[in-house]
């Protein structure tokens, strides 16, 4: 066999190009049998291997109900960001699919208590769709209340107003936001973080959620401001409950 | 890449171990396998075409064809063990894959496309295991939008390295320290969830 072996450890612009199998053969080789004389090196490799693997999954199950990762394309730089853009697939179901699901959740505790609007409560010829928006006003107190969602397939879209923006409006886009959704169970359930938010030009943070992945839980959702405002009250926290709508008669 | 021109010599130490391996030595046999077995996996799952459980098969296939020819004729050039095991490894994965093509010609295709293979899960047959669920924990633990970025792009996109350092203004030392910084979480915990090194990529298939 006429591979050489290497001189010294590959780097990781060289793992990552063998994992990617941008390296020709006989470097392919090469790295094979670097990785076969230096066992420690090969589970290094392994274990980016393994990230890799961890991230395609994530990526073709879309499993975090926080907008997922974003394509490329839709970060840009920093210091040009003027607020998260929309991830490519709510544009392509917003484009197709029209249907406003407003509900009012919880006000605050001085105000009547709205009841939350559910599936059912929709018009027949909403039911159909597979995207809803859901536009979360103000949860103050008792936050805990349920969103009814459909038992198909859908985005949320998921508006939320910080609170302190409320008592400061006349910038309110100066600040970012970061919000946390964490399940609020014993159950070993990942929680998510979302930073880098600005409030779009009406004040409202912006979230995308899928659906099945927030469904049948309790989420803790907590809005942090960063920097904080002196005097603000927060962290703003509430509770949410995703439910499943009765599946719709007729 | 760096390369060393080969010459290992008289008395090196892959010479000394295939030595003790012919002369009957158990415990060189269990140092041998300790050794290759992570090169194997990693040259295996690539040639495997990304089946986890193929390449682990494969890999303790290998082991065994290397023990055997070590414990029986040796090797012509001893020096060049971990050449002899890459290529056999290789020879095997192609070997598989030959008659698992003659066999799929004598039966029913569609029949076997309806069935669900029982004991082999296909990567793309896996919704979110346990490594998708650790990279969700790093990827929510991460400071920034941009380095969960910077991941995506690198890892999962295979992007270049330089290509993304313009594209979001990185230099090449903010680049790796966001690297660094998110295998490290990664590392930490896969110890915290008892994935042990030499089952990271089997670990799909644990309940």
């Amino acid at each position: 066999m006429s591979t050489n072996p290497l001189l010294i450890p590959p780097s990781p612009d060289a793992i990552a190009a063998y994992l990617a199998h941008r390296l020709n053969e006989a470097d392919t080789h090469a790295f094979e049998i670097y990785c076969l004389e230096h066992p420690e090196f090969a589970r290094e490799v392994e274990c980016d291997l393994a990230l890799k693997i961890g991230l395609r999954q994530l990526a073709t199950a879309g499993d975090s109900p926080i907008n997922p990762l974003p394509h490329p394309e839709t970060v840009p730089a920093p210091g040009l960001i003027a607020r998260r853009r929309r991830p490519h697939w709510s544009l392509a179901a917003a484009a197709s699919i029209a249907i406003l699901l407003t509900g009012v959740l919880l006000v605050s505790r001085l105000s009547p208590r709205v009841p939350p609007i559910g599936f059912a409560e929709l018009p027949a010829a909403l039911r159909q769709a597979s995207l809803a928006h859901a536009t979360l006003i103000r949860t103050r107190g008792e936050s805990l209340d349920t969103i009814a969602l459909a038992a198909a397939d859908q985005m949320l879209e998921l508006r939320i107003l910080p609170d302190d923006l409320v008592a400061d409006s006349a910038a309110p886009t100066a600040h970012d936001y970061s919000v946390r959704m964490a399940p609020d169970t014993t159950r070993a359930t990942n929680s998510f973080l979302i930073d880098g938010l600005k409030p779009s030009a009406d004040g409202y943070l912006h979230l995308y959620l899928k659906a099945d992945a927030v469904r049948g839980r309790t989420w803790l959702i907590t809005v942090t401001c960063s920097p904080p405002r002196p005097g603000a009250p927060l962290p703003q926290q509430f509770h949410i409950a995703f439910a499943t709508a009765p599946a719709p008669s007729g | 890449m760096d390369r060393l021109d080969r010459h290992t010599g008289e008395g090196s130490p892959d010479e000394a171990l295939c030595e003790r391996i012919r002369a009957g030595d158990s415990a060189a046999e269990a140092s041998l396998m300790e050794r290759l077995q992570p090169g194997l996996r990693l040259i295996l799952y690539r040639v495997s075409g990304g089946d986890r459980e193929l390449a682990a098969e494969l890999s303790q296939e290998t082991l065994l064809i290397i023990l055997r020819r070590l414990r029986s004729t040796g090797l012509n050039d001893p020096a060049g063990l971990a050449a002899f095991a890459a290529q056999t490894a290789r020879n095997l994965a192609i070997a598989i894959r030959r008659k698992d093509s003659r066999r799929r010609t004598d039966i029913d295709l569609e029949a076997l496309d309806a069935t669900p293979a029982p004991g082999r899960s296909h990567p793309e047959q896996i919704a979110v295991g346990r490594l998708g669920a650790i990279v969700a924990r790093v990827l929510d633990q991460l400071p920034t939008q941009r380095d969960r970025v910077v991941l995506q792009r690198f890892y999962l996109h295979e992007e270049d390295k330089a290509q993304i350092c313009r594209d979001l203004q990185l230099s090449d030392l903010a680049f790796n320290q966001v690297l660094f910084r998110a295998r490290n979480r990664f590392r930490s915990l896969l110890t915290e969830a008892g994935l042990n090194k030499d089952d990271l990529l089997d670990s799909e298939h644990a309940p």
